[in-house]
């Protein structure tokens, strides 16, 4: 609360002022008329004596003549109303009055000048050395009201416009006071909106962040459902082939049997790929490939994908210069566009997977395009969100654009959608040229020489079963292995036994070093000794730079690799 | 008579006001007292040496002693400029000399004149009386009025000033001749 004092100085001082100059001016034309008053009886105290004066001969030998003589001399003074000449009897010998003026006295009282009504009147003696003979009187018209007031017109004005000038200032005054406290008030009202906007931009910016934590936890119900669908099935495959192959004795069989288990089994790491893709974990390799080979290759494997109503038409120009991005990546998100090509189309159609030199500079842009049912304007600013997906629960996991765009994004690229509903959609991937030439098409045949010694592993791995089959894929490879729980077990195994020629670690275990720790403090410890790490968690970007992590899941041959690598390098150090 | 009874009423009545005329005939006279008197004060006398300033006024009055009588009743009680008024009633028209005024009528009117010619006395003669031969002041009778002749130039012979608010006042003035 503002302390607002009762007197506002400015403005009530200029009313105050205007109230004194008007009171002053009232005063100087009061003081000046009332002068103005007592000028005039003056002039007429000095009139009545001349009058006197002019007619003492006349009135002291009774000339009337003479007297009337003098009277009408005064006539000529327009403000003389009345004259009039008397004997020392009070006869009245002379006199004059204008028409309709006032009788004069009939006899003269000896009065002092006065003004009475409209008029100023004296009567004076008419005396020459000391005797008295007589009297005159002497009657003035007072100045008319109007012309008295208009000789007070100039200082009335002046007056006037000087209080209303005041009064004026004093107004503009209080106007600008209280323009400027509007202003404030507007300035203090600007400031509360300007709050209640943030607070609201606040509120709305945790609504927000609730939508995406609530869609955040419908993706991951979607995901849930869909991993584990396709989960279900892979282990359906795998269990109803390990109950047949218990049943089976045909060798033909047995062979068909784990051929669909193990391709079960590959799905089942594919997917697995494709969730931490998704989750951006999964490290881009960059190569130098050929779009047009590497997509002509996935022929086969695309059109059985597909159902049989569905037509696909590879059609990419050999010439197109080659791209740097991440082979699998590429045939992951190759893959998923025609599945979604497929789910888009349920009752058939045709998928046409082309690519062309891109419009934006030294890129290639590859097409997927399908006649199928298009989707919504109001989908299509969400397609590519992580976890969303317009197919059923339990059909997919939302994953699969997503994977697309993020790909695209990691090799530089881009992921673009157009669609039409009813005419259908087409997702463009936009991957640079590579500056470098095509890389070699295939790894090395890995040389036998360096694997056909038997080396001695100390396989570090807290998971009982996953242990014993590492322990057997090292053995089937010809190597004999030792086996520790934890790195501490694992420590202590080689303080007894200096013979290990190589440490398989995993690297996520409980309780105690990591793999990542027992490496390093291998390293330390016993320089010479090779350690090949293994995880199947993709999170371990603190593994230092160049040491060889061999990816879960692997086959026999990945491990082959890696160990050859390791020991390669080794043996090459 | 009627006439002058008639006049004499009406002097008195602008004279006195509502005072009775008691002596009709009288009145005249007493308007032509109260004139004499009156004259002093527009008359300017050489100065006299040796003469006070509160020194009487000299009067002379030859051959009217009714006048006399009344001249004296006028001035009774007058002042001007505080000096009082002396009547005197002469013979000899030589003692005229000494006045200051001197008011004549009848015979002896020429010899007076002539007695104070170019002295300092204002001579007052009266037409109203019957004479002819006229003094620096010569009464007459106008409309039923007393009015006087002035002769200024007699008046500049004998070294006096007359008022200019007289010489308006006269029927007609002689002038003095420029100087």
């Amino acid at each position: 609360m503002k302390w607002r004092p009762r007197f506002r100085f400015d403005r009530d001082f200029a009313f105050i002022g205007a109230l004194i100059v008007l009171a002053l001016g009232l005063v100087i034309g009061v003081i000046n008329e009332s002068a103005v008053s007592d000028r005039k009886l003056r002039e007429l105290d000095t009139e009545a004596k001349i009058l006197a004066q002019s007619v003492v001969a006349s009135v002291m030998f009774s000339d009337q003549v003479a007297a009337r003589e003098s009277a009408l001399a005064f006539s000529q003074n327009p403000e003389v109303d009345a004259v009039g000449v008397y004997e020392q009897g009070g006869a009245l010998i002379a006199s004059f009055s204008r028409e309709g003026a006032e009788a004069l006295p009939p006899r003269p009282t000896a009065r002092a000048s006065a003004y009475r009504g409209g008029f100023l009147e004296t009567i004076r003696t008419v005396e020459r050395d000391g005797q008295t003979y007589g009297h005159v009187y002497l009657r003035l018209r007072r100045e008319p009201l109007l012309a008295r007031l208009g000789r007070y017109t100039p200082l009335a004005l002046l007056v006037l416009m000087t209080a209303l000038v005041l009064a004026v200032a004093g107004a503009a005054q209080g106007a600008l006071k209280r323009a400027y406290a509007q202003l404030e008030q507007k300035a203090a009202d600007l400031e509360a909106a300007n709050s209640s906007l943030k607070g609201e931009i606040d509120q709305r910016k945790s609504a927000e962040e609730a939508l995406v934590q609530s869609r955040k936890m419908e993706a991951i119900g979607q995901l849930t459902g869909g991993v584990a669908h396709d989960f279900n099935n892979l282990l359906m495959v795998v269990s109803g082939g390990l109950r047949m192959l218990t049943r089976h004795d045909d060798p033909e069989r047995r062979r068909n049997i784990m051929e669909a288990m193990q391709q079960a089994v590959e799905r089942g790491a594919g997917l697995t790929r494709q969730l931490l893709s998704f989750a951006r974990r999964q490290p881009v390799e960059l190569q130098t490939i050929s779009v047009a080979a590497r997509i002509n290759g996935m022929r086969s494997l695309l059109e059985r994908s597909l159902r049989a109503d569905i037509l696909l038409d590879i059609n990419i120009p050999e010439d197109l210069p080659p791209v740097s991005t991440d082979p699998g990546q590429l045939e992951l998100a190759v893959l998923n566009l025609c599945v979604n090509a497929r789910d888009a189309m349920q009752k058939g159609g045709v998928i046409t997977i082309s690519a062309r030199l891109g419009s934006r500079l030294r890129t290639v842009e590859v097409l997927v395009r399908d006649t199928g049912a298009g989707i919504p304007p109001e989908i299509l600013s969400r397609i590519f969100e992580p976890y969303f997906t317009t197919k059923p629960l339990g059909q997919g996991t939302g994953l699969g654009l997503s994977q697309v765009y993020g790909f695209a994004q990691q090799s530089g690229g881009e992921a673009r959608i157009e669609s039409q509903v009813g005419f259908g959609t087409t997702v463009i991937l936009s991957l640079p040229i590579s500056s470098e030439q095509l890389s070699a098409p295939s790894p090395n045949p890995l040389p036998v020489a360096i694997e056909d010694r038997s080396r001695h592993v100390l396989v570090v791995e807290d998971d009982d079963q996953v242990a014993s089959t590492v322990c057997s894929m090292f053995e089937d490879l010809g190597h004999q292995t030792t086996r520790a729980s934890s790195a501490e077990e694992a420590l202590s195994a080689l303080q007894r036994n200096h013979a290990f020629d190589l440490v398989f670690s995993d690297i996520v275990m409980p309780g105690g070093q990591n793999g990542i720790e027992l490496a390093r403090e291998l390293e330390r410890i016993a320089p010479n000794l090779p350690v090949l790490l293994t995880t199947g968690y993709s999170g371990h970007e603190d593994v230092d730079p160049g040491r060889p992590v061999l990816r879960k899941p692997y086959e026999i041959g990945d491990l082959r690799e890696a160990l050859f690598k390791v020991l390669n390098r080794r043996a090459a150090a | 008579m009627r006439l002058a009874s008639a006049i004499a009423m009406l002097v008195t009545a602008a004279l006195m006001g509502a005072a009775p005329p008691a002596r009709a005939q009288t009145s005249e006279e007493s308007v032509k007292a109260t004139f004499v008197s009156r004259f002093i004060s527009f008359v300017t006398w050489p100065p006299i040496e040796g003469d006070a300033a509160n020194a009487p006024v000299t009067l002379c009055v030859i051959g009217a002693e009714p006048f006399a009588n009344e001249l004296e009743r006028v001035v009774s009680d007058q002042r001007i400029n505080g000096r009082p008024f002396d009547v005197r009633r002469i013979a000899e028209p030589a003692s005229a000399a000494r006045c200051n005024a001197v008011y004549v009528v009848g015979a002896r009117v020429e010899d007076t004149l002539r007695a104070v010619r170019g002295r300092p006395v204002l001579t007052i003669t009266d037409g109203a009386a019957g004479d002819d031969a006229r003094g620096i002041i010569h009464f007459v009778i106008v409309d039923r009025r007393v009015r006087f002749h002035i002769d200024d130039a007699r008046a500049a012979e004998g070294g006096l000033f007359m008022s200019s608010r007289l010489l308006s006042l006269g029927v007609s003035v002689r002038r003095r001749p420029a100087s």
